[in-house]
């Protein structure tokens, strides 16, 4: 599940709340069909979570992160652990605060996958990584999720890289999800309509979800690219990107 | 828990170091100034390793908070199946354990000090070497929850300052400092104060740490 919105959306405090970092206002979370809070220990032990950031102290190396997190995981594979140290390549001697900002992450991927979680959360894990990196990294989480009995909560804010893993995308704005549909769904049929400010103003606009003048040219996201072919004719109607999707929705004017 | 007291010992590994050759220094020159001075020198020794002791398991505790701080470590922490009470169990076991290792190197310096007996002065010394630190980590763990390391900072110079401040001031007013029967029932009474102290912290502890948003 890729999960997109722009800044202050609420991805990070969606994520916080699942993991009960911070206190809700209402309403309830259900994660594997048990409350978070009421079975916080039951339901973390089966999750796996990677942030933007390392906060393991920069004195430790990869072998003292897997000898703490051997005793708090109950299901802590020593031996998975080890083969993701390896595939990695993250160095034995060195400490954390000598690593690069993507051994930090791989680090934090390695450590959050070897107790073998069912759940992996994700928040902007490849931002600020180089494509190569962020690649090697998609790569894990495709492996990881070819067990159907796992799932991913990936939150970004490049949405290339959830339009090549993901199967399903919620988009958040100001608090609220605005749709949770599947990726395919979106990028088949989800179109933009492309025609000059002058004829725009006169289109029916009913079928357009959101549009957005920039200029003498006009742009409107319709959620039918095929049925917006067959309706105006004559104008260019392309597939939707998630980015335009996004930026239509936050930016663009509606009926 | 145990994997987050390790984490707090391999955090502390290098300055543990440093640590432990200082300790081995001043009891070495505790033993030499044993031999040479005789008892009256190592009794003011006993009283320096007694108050370091006491002063490093409170520091060692505190740099915890630091550490934790500067690492962002509680949002990590957070999201691993331990609770809050694991979380913050784990750092008064962490607090109880420096507390105990500096209560028996006063009891090693004091058996050195004695030749192998200790006088009820000696006794009560090492007593309190175990029990201050705890007590003052009682007081300051739930301030380091509620405010952070930075804005607690002052609370660590109050708790250091004011039983310090206290003594001068009984000593300035004629009041006796010397042991009193008083004094005497209070280090009796210790073992039971110390609980209560730290269960109480710990429970106030706990409540603040589930509030609190990271």
């Amino acid at each position: 599940m890729g999960f997109i919105g722009e800044n202050g959306a609420g991805k990070t405090t969606t994520i916080k709340l699942i993991l009960n970092e911070v206190r809700r206002d209402g309403g309830g979370i259900k994660i594997f069909g048990r409350d978070n809070i009421r079975d916080e220990e039951k339901v973390k032990e089966q999750i796996g979570v990677v942030f933007d950031e390392s906060y393991f102290y920069g004195g430790l190396t990869a072998d003292d992160v897997g000898r703490i997190l051997s005793r708090v995981f109950k299901t802590w594979d020593p031996a998975l652990y080890d083969r993701y140290k390896k595939d990695f390549e993250l160095p034995r001697g060195k400490t954390i605060k000598e690593y690069s900002k993507g051994m930090k992450r791989k680090l934090s991927i390695a450590s959050a996958l070897a107790h073998r979680p069912r759940l992996l959360i994700l928040d902007e894990a490849t931002s600020g990584l180089d494509p190569v990196m962020r690649s090697d990294i998609l790569d894990v989480l495709l492996d990881f999720i070819q067990d159907e009995s796992r799932g991913v909560l990936f939150s970004s804010h490049i949405t290339s890289d959830l339009e090549r893993i993901a199967d399903y995308v919620t988009f958040l704005h100001k608090g609220r999800v605005v749709f949770s549909r599947s990726k395919d769904d979106l990028t088949e049929q989800y179109g933009i309509v492309k025609c000059g400010a002058s004829r725009f103003g006169g289109l029916d606009k009913s079928g357009f979800l959101r549009w957005r003048r920039g200029g003498a040219e006009c742009e409107a996201l319709v959620a039918d690219k095929n049925e917006a072919r067959r309706r105006y004719p004559g104008l260019v109607v392309d597939g939707a990107s998630l980015d335009e999707i996004m930026l239509l929705y936050i930016r663009g004017e509606k009926a | 828990m145990s994997g987050l007291l390790l984490k707090d010992f391999l955090s502390v590994r290098k300055q543990g170091k440093t640590i432990a050759w200082v300790l081995a220094f001043y009891l070495l020159f505790f033993v030499a100034l044993d031999r040479m001075g005789g008892p009256k020198s190592a009794d003011s020794m006993l009283t320096v390793v007694i108050s370091i002791v006491t002063m490093l398991a409170v520091v060692l505790t505190v740099n915890t908070f630091a550490y934790d701080e500067a690492a962002k470590w509680d949002v990590f922490a957070r999201s691993l199946p331990v609770g809050a009470r694991g979380i913050v169990g784990a750092r008064y076991l962490l607090a109880v354990l420096y507390s105990a290792a500096g209560a028996l190197l006063a009891l090693a310096a004091a058996l050195i000090s004695g030749r192998g007996r200790i006088g009820p002065d000696a006794l009560a010394a090492c007593t309190a070497s175990g029990a201050v630190p705890l007590i003052l980590c009682s007081v300051l763990i739930p301030l380091f929850y509620k405010f952070g390391i930075q804005k607690a900072r002052i609370a660590v110079m109050a708790v250091f300052l004011i039983p310090f401040v206290a003594v001068m001031l009984l000593k300035n007013f004629g009041v006796p400092v010397a042991v009193s029967d008083a004094q005497v029932l209070l280090l009796k009474l210790s073992p039971v104060i110390v609980l209560a102290a730290v269960g109480i912290s710990f429970f106030i502890s706990c409540r603040i740490y589930r509030n609190r948003e990271v």
